[in-house]
């Protein structure tokens, strides 16, 4: 059924118009959990957010400490690490002198090689 | 009606600042250990490297193995250069030697007198060196404080009168 109605008249009727239906109660918190279902379906991988909540909390609380940690451990291990090497190329340059030495007294350790 | 929580975050890009402060500590971390590396290697291997470029470094680590002063070490040093002269003409007669038992081998195909011969050139100047080596031994020996000499003998014995030992016999400290 068409009814041919003027504009004024759509006005008219429109302006009367008023929803009878009411919000259901628990309709607000329903469109929360709505969206926190939505948000905790798009998660991030678990080491991600382990990171993410070491490095935001500390970057928030105290980044210079973090640095300095990380910096410190770097030390650490370069200084063991390096003092390790050290020691095991001055042991290997001390043979290598011993057997200089012994060489320039043993003439039988003199003849090259042919 | 009170919303429950919902976990916003503070930052608009948390994924690239976190990846950012990851990877600038990182890359700190490891400068730091790199830097600390090369620093522990210069310095402690600075005084041997000195050693090791020396033109008399075998002497050098003589005189601090067994702990020489300088008038031991100028002894030391006086007896080394004359014997290295001696330790020469040693070691061309044994390259003679060899090579004349060498050729006397490749002539004949039984021994023959030539052949005894060298050999027993071969074992004569073996000996001869071994002694002289062994005098030579003892001179420095009687330089050094006893119980450095004591040490030293005990070291150029087991690497030169007792061939064949494995380097890791020596007692060297």
């Amino acid at each position: 059924m068409k009814e041919d109605l003027s504009d004024s008249e759509l006005r008219e009727k429109l302006a009367a118009w008023r929803i009878e239906a009411g919000l259901p109660q628990d309709f607000q918190q329903r469109v929360w959990k709505r969206i926190a279902m939505r948000d905790a379906a798009d998660v991030d991988p678990p080491w991600l957010i382990w990171l993410r909540s070491c490095l935001i909390s500390a970057t928030q609380t105290s980044l210079p400490r973090l640095v300095l940690t990380a910096i410190a451990i770097g030390l650490l291990i370069g200084t063991t690490t390096g003092v390790v090497e050290a020691s095991r190329w001055n042991s290997a340059t001390w043979s290598r002198l011993e057997a200089r030495y012994v060489q320039s007294i043993d003439p039988y350790q003199r003849i090259p090689s042919s | 009606m009170s919303s429950p929580s919902i976990p916003i975050s503070g930052s608009p890009h948390p994924k690239t600042r976190v990846l950012f402060v990851t990877v600038a500590i990182l890359f700190a971390t490891i400068a730091a250990g790199f830097g600390a590396f090369w620093l522990c290697t210069f310095f402690g291997t600075a005084d041997l490297r000195g050693v090791s470029s020396d033109r008399d470094a075998e002497l050098v680590w003589l005189r601090r193995e067994f702990r020489l002063t300088d008038s031991q070490f100028q002894r030391v040093r006086a007896l080394h250069t004359a014997y290295a002269e001696k330790c020469d003409l040693m070691c061309q007669r044994i390259m003679n030697a060899n090579a004349a038992l060498d050729a006397a081998i490749s002539r004949n195909r039984r021994v023959t007198p030539e052949i005894q011969q060298a050999m027993g050139e071969v074992g004569r100047v073996q000996q001869e060196c071994q002694q002289s080596m062994l005098a030579h031994i003892y001179e420095i020996s009687e330089q050094m404080d006893p119980s450095s000499g004591e040490r030293y003998l005990e070291m150029m014995k087991q690497r030169i009168i007792q061939p064949g030992l494995p380097s890791n016999t020596a007692v060297s400290q």
